[in-house]
């Protein structure tokens, strides 16, 4: 909706004809929808004519039964149109859908970032509904303008000169379709933004209750959501009076339409131009004209109206992806490479290095620790390992492979990843850790993992053991908890190298050292890396990197970086650890 | 039995729907408004139609028909787009006023009431559920009314045409109503059924949309592809029915329409043919029958909307039932002087007992630090010294007065609090570090509360400086920037007494450090008690307090507990000359 509003831009037909060159549509149920459509103006105008013999009085059976027979008919076939254009709709949007899916799984992560992932899920659950409804659309206008067409010429058939006063109105419909039209934009518009407000206002607040309380400031908090209510008020007396102008307008047109055939009608009948019950004949003709004219203009509207969400849509489609099998093999041997990284420089945005022109290698088969301020590129680094980001300058190397040459599948598959919030996804446990797995994985294999990341006891006291439900993004399991079952999960999937950004964080501190510990014992022979706040972590691995604003401060052993490193002598010294060290480059 | 329990649930339901809504302060004036002005509209319908009819008769006298004609077509779009306003700025108003009633109520909750509550639902609360709230007003309880008079106003003009054509009138009403009923509900179920399917989608889109960098470093795109395939389909399943459903209801509405429209005319072919009906008259029954047909068939598609609205209704009459807190009852707090002191403190959640006979003190003027292994109760305690929490049992004495004396809020005014979730809202920042101020403090001021937290920098380097947005729920900050920024506007407040809840971890080893020295030097000589779980931090402390199991396992100067206590002993221990 906020990519529509904001992408509110020219009509174009191109868009829309790109989008519905990408997947098969089923032509045979559209055509069949159309032609019950057209089937149904004839019999339409047949039941009009019943109708207006039975205004008029003539209420003969025949007239009855054919009446009852041919609205049947009339409702019979509408079903039949409504089905079949129906199903086209909904195999258009689920053979849409699983293409955007496919399209989103594989966009880069930059792009995931700057497009936000609200607006990813709206993609592929709204806009995407949008952009099918289309072609429905298409096709109902043009039995629309049919059906307009017919009645027009019955219409003129009975009373042409009638008729013809009936088209001097043309203008002033075409006038109250655009107004309602603008007014249509601004109020939904303003009604979105203001909902938007709301909503955002309470969803932060209430999440802060703890806040709130803790300072007793609900004198404050209850004024501001009035204010935020009133907001919201105002918006909806705009909408009110917006509305109604909007409804005033269309039966204004309808009225004096109504006005106009009453007026020359009577007077036509008063000079004999006319029959005496012309009136209802003619009325009941217009009716159906001004039936037909108002889908047309509806179309129209609901056509301008997908024009952001098919945008959006096909701008999506068009951009970007990965391919994780483009590229060549990673070597088998799957031990001894170093990675290095030559030159590197990388920026979320222009003229703000993230990592500046950072050259270092970590060494294979050995424990590496990071570290460094916040913001200083220690995440960053870990993402252009694998492949996550390209890097703006220089290259990242895997022994003698180009990271962004290698088959991305490949490479990341060789990466194991545990970061300091690891998501679960809605499902049982034993999926959860199970989920890297390409093939049926094992319960012992499951057991196993589980055991290395200490959680194999919680999840045999939970009610369902590996069974039970984890929640959405793991919800009904506590943070520690979460954090175990990620663990089990990265080494089941048996990582060359494994990556452990802030892993024990949300640990207490004995578990964190507990699981560290299995973890390096298993990994052994294995690369770890290790980015951690935790010096006494940090002083038990082989190799340590300092990094400061993105550039690398130094590297070497623990010995080493107490001589070589301010930074890391500071570190030792706030976290208590000074005296250790300086027994030990004593 | 079983139906039996059903009704009075649904019995009980309407009595706490009404006694909400006598609550709500509803805008009585314009709903009479409205329901004046739609009865005036009914009789005007009445009017309107009986002069169509006789133009379609072909009576065209122009001051006998024409003109009374085009009088009533004009009153009706007038009356009817006032009508339609009074309608719109009703329901806005209604929902406003429910909103209004809905925030108060739950503003004044106590936090355990939040706690039990998921936030996402809670906002829906306040959004979706009072719009079907007011919908359910405006398009089920009122229309009860206007439908039943303009009902009463069609048949009253039927019956001045012949009294018996009223009756047979009324006959054949139910027909089509019934239909109208059943399809409705049929149709509610399906869309219930689409809505959960979505909803499913939804969920789902959106748990992996947020974690594509998991799924990106796991490699399994493909088989993220087939799970979401089959929610696709899924919902593709619902739809499905659905069209079956809509599309069948259109013949079944048809026959049923058609079948009453031949009861219609056969009993008024009879009095027409008789002449009881002149022409003008037969048109203009007929034009009533089908009215008044389409009025109340209308009528009962809405009651698919009472359904809907039900769980609305239950949702907001539960949270009005909640019990608030009292936040003005007892002493006034001045300065909170004096050490903190629990005295048998008892607490539980729900009937998992934490704190059994809890005593313990801490040290005023000092800073004392709060740890223990994860679920030993550590954010609790800071909890219940805020009185966040009811006691169970025992108090909590500050400076040896029972804090349960003072007023909730001017006693939690007075201390200050720095919740582990370090709250930020859309705004600037500026916007933000005043938040709950109470005061405008000069950029000066500013800048020293952010120098002491070291963001200065950080601020001095955005283009707009303290006006800089910082996005919702302070989006475009990180998680060290956000606690910096919390404990600067804790600062700022000058609290006596200060609590600090893991306030400092997500900060690096320098800007800890940094924190630490300036909360020293500011809150010099006031009290402090803070939780933290890393060996930096608690380094920080003068007085420790180690808990375990809800119990107190150690209590002492920094140092001897430091050296004496196992937990503490553990998480200091040099690792790297135990290999």
């Amino acid at each position: 909706m906020k990519n529509k509003e904001q992408q509110k831009g020219k009509f174009s037909f191109r868009s829309y004809i790109t989008f519905y060159t990408r997947f098969p549509i089923p032509w045979g149920l559209f055509i069949a929808s159309l032609v019950f459509s057209l089937i149904n103006t004839e019999v339409f105008l047949a039941i009009s004519k019943y109708v207006i013999q039975i205004n008029k009085g003539e209420l003969y059976n025949g007239v009855i039964i054919g009446y009852a027979l041919l609205t049947v008919l009339n409702a019979a076939i509408s079903m039949g149109s409504n089905i079949c254009s129906e199903y086209g709709i909904q195999k258009v949007t689920l053979r849409a859908r699983k293409l955007l899916w496919d399209k989103i799984l594989h966009l880069p992560m930059r792009e995931v970032e700057r497009r936000q992932p609200s607006s990813l899920i709206s993609g592929v659950v709204n806009d995407i509904t949008e952009a099918s409804s289309v072609i429905r659309v298409i096709f109902s206008t043009v039995a629309s303008i049919y059906g307009f067409i017919r009645c027009c010429v019955e219409m003129a058939r009975f009373n042409a000169k009638l008729s013809a006063y009936m088209l001097l109105l043309v203008p002033l419909a075409i006038g109250v379709f655009a107004l309602v039209g603008q007014l249509q934009y601004r109020m939904m518009l303003r009604r979105y933004e203001s909902l938007n407000t709301m909503t955002e206002f309470f969803s932060e607040h209430i999440s802060a209750a703890k806040h709130v309380k803790a300072q007793a400031m609900e004198d404050l908090e209850m004024e501001e959501g009035l204010r935020a209510i009133d907001e919201r008020y105002r918006a909806d007396v705009y909408y009110a009076f917006m509305e109604v102008l909007q409804v005033f307008s269309n039966t204004l047109y309808t009225s004096i339409g109504s006005i106009a055939i009453a007026l020359f009608g009577s007077d036509m009948i008063r000079k004999g131009q006319m029959p005496d019950t012309g009136i209802n004949d003619f009325t009941t003709y217009k009716g159906r004209v001004d039936q037909y004219q108002a889908e047309v203009l509806t179309h129209y509207q609901t056509l301008k109206g997908t024009q952001g969400a098919m945008q959006y849509v096909g701008v999506l489609l068009d951009g970007p992806e990965e391919d994780p099998d483009a590229g060549y093999d990673l070597p088998e041997d799957r031990t001894g490479q170093d990675i290095i990284l030559d030159r590197v420089s990388f920026g979320y945005v222009p003229q703000q290095p993230v990592l500046h022109d950072l050259s270092l290698t970590i060494p294979a088969g050995k424990t590496t620790a990071i570290i460094g301020n916040n913001g200083c590129g220690k995440s960053t680094l870990l993402k252009l390992l694998q492949g996550v980001y390209p890097p703006d300058s220089g290259r990242v190397w895997l022994g003698r492979s180009a990271v962004d040459e290698v088959k991305l599948a490949q490479l990341r598959r060789r990466f194991g990843c545990v970061l300091q919030h690891n998501p679960l996804f809605s499902g049982s446990v034993r999926d959860n850790i199970a989920y890297g797995g390409t093939e049926a994985v094992s319960d012992e294999a499951v057991a196993g993992a589980a055991r290395l990341a200490d959680a194999d006891g919680f999840i045999r006291q939970l009610p369902q053991g590996y069974d039970s439900d984890v929640g959405m993004g793991g919800a009904l399991l506590s943070g520690g908890q979460r954090q175990r079952v990620a663990i089990a999960r990265t080494l089941l999937s048996d990582p060359d190298y494994l990556l452990m950004d802030e892993a024990g964080a949300s640990l207490d501190h004995k578990s964190d050292m507990t699981i560290f510990r299995t973890v390096r014992e298993h990994m052994k022979g294995r690369t770890i890396v290790v980015v951690a706040h935790d010096m006494r972590s940090v002083m038990e691995a082989d190799h340590i990197i300092v990094l400061n604003s993105g550039s690398l401060e130094a590297a070497g052993t623990h010995e080493e970086l107490l001589k070589a490193s301010p930074t890391y002598r500071t570190y030792l010294e706030l976290q208590g650890c000074a005296l250790a060290g300086e027994e030990v480059s004593r | 039995m079983e139906t039996n329990a059903i009704f009075r649930k649904n019995y009980g339901s309407f009595r706490r729907f009404f006694s909400m809504l006598g609550k709500a302060d509803l805008p009585y004036l314009w709903i009479i408004g409205y329901l004046a002005a739609s009865a005036v509209i009914a009789n005007v319908g009445v009017s309107t139609t009986e002069y169509s009819a006789a133009l379609f008769a072909g009576n065209v006298g122009l001051t006998a028909v024409v003109l009374p004609y085009l009088f009533y077509q004009i009153l009706s779009l007038i009356l009817g787009s006032v009508t339609g306003l009074i309608n719109n700025l009703c329901e806005a108003r209604m929902d406003r006023n429910l909103r209004r009633m809905v925030w108060r109520k739950t503003v004044s909750l106590p936090l355990v009431f939040y706690e039990n509550n998921n936030p996402k639902e809670l906002l829906s609360r306040i959004t979706t559920d009072i719009s079907s709230i007011s919908n359910l007003v405006m398009k089920v309880f009122l229309p009860i009314f206007t439908t039943a008079y303009a009902s009463f106003v069609i048949l009253r003009k039927v019956s001045s045409y012949d009294g018996a054509l009223m009756w047979s009138l009324v006959a054949a009403l139910p027909v089509n109503i019934l239909i109208s009923f059943i399809l409705g509900r049929l149709q509610f179920g399906v869309q219930d059924l689409i809505n959960r399917r979505n909803a499913e989608l939804t969920a789902s889109v959106a748990e992996r949309t947020n974690n594509l960098m998991l799924i990106k470093s796991m490699g399994t795109e493909a088989k993220e592809a087939g799970v979401g395939e089959e929610r696709m389909k899924a919902s593709y399943r619902a739809a499905g029915m659905n069209i079956w459903i809509t599309g069948l209801a259109v013949p079944v509405q048809a026959i049923a329409g058609v079948l009453q429209t031949i009861v219609i005319i056969l009993v008024g072919r009879g009095y027409y043919a008789s002449g009881a009906l002149s022409l003008t008259e037969w048109i203009a029954y007929y034009g009533f029958a089908v009215q008044l047909t389409n009025i109340l068939s209308g009528y009962c598609g809405y009651w698919t909307s009472f359904k809907r609205a039900q769980g609305a209704v239950d949702r907001v009459s539960q949270i009005m039932a909640e019990r608030s807190e009292d936040l003005g009852a007892g002493d006034a707090m001045g300065y909170p002087a004096g050490g903190i002191h629990f005295e048998k403190v008892d607490f539980s959640f729900g009937s998992k007992p934490l704190f059994q006979g809890l005593d313990l003190d801490i040290p005023a003027g000092r800073i004392t630090a709060v740890v223990g292994p994860s679920g030993s109760g550590k954010t609790t305690l800071l909890n219940l010294i805020d009185r966040l929490y009811p006691l169970d049992g025992g108090s909590v004495q500050i400076g040896g007065k029972d804090t349960a004396e003072y007023s909730l809020s001017s006693f939690r005014r007075a201390l200050g609090y720095v919740t582990q979730e370090s709250v930020m809202y859309a705004g600037t920042i500026r916007d933000n570090l005043l938040h709950g101020l109470g005061r405008v403090p000069s950029d000066e001021e500013l800048d020293e509360a952010c120098a002491a937290v070291g963001i200065l920098d950080y601020v001095r380097r955005q283009p707009m400086g303290y006006d800089a947005p910082v996005g919702e729920s302070g989006a475009s900050l990180s998680g060290g920037q956000r606690q910096r920024f919390s404990v600067a506007r804790a600062l700022l407040k000058k609290p006596d007494c200060l609590l600090l809840d893991e306030a400092t971890a997500a900060m690096d080893i320098g800007g800890k450090a940094g924190v630490w020295a300036s909360i020293r030097q500011v809150m010099a000589g006031k009290t402090v008690v803070y939780v933290a779980h890393d060996a930096q931090t608690i380094r920080n402390a003068d007085y420790l307090i180690v808990l375990r199991d809800g119990k107190v396992q150690s209590a002492g100067e920094r140092e001897d507990v430091l050296a004496s206590d196992p937990y503490c002993r553990e998480m200091m221990e040099n690792r790297k000359e135990e290999r």
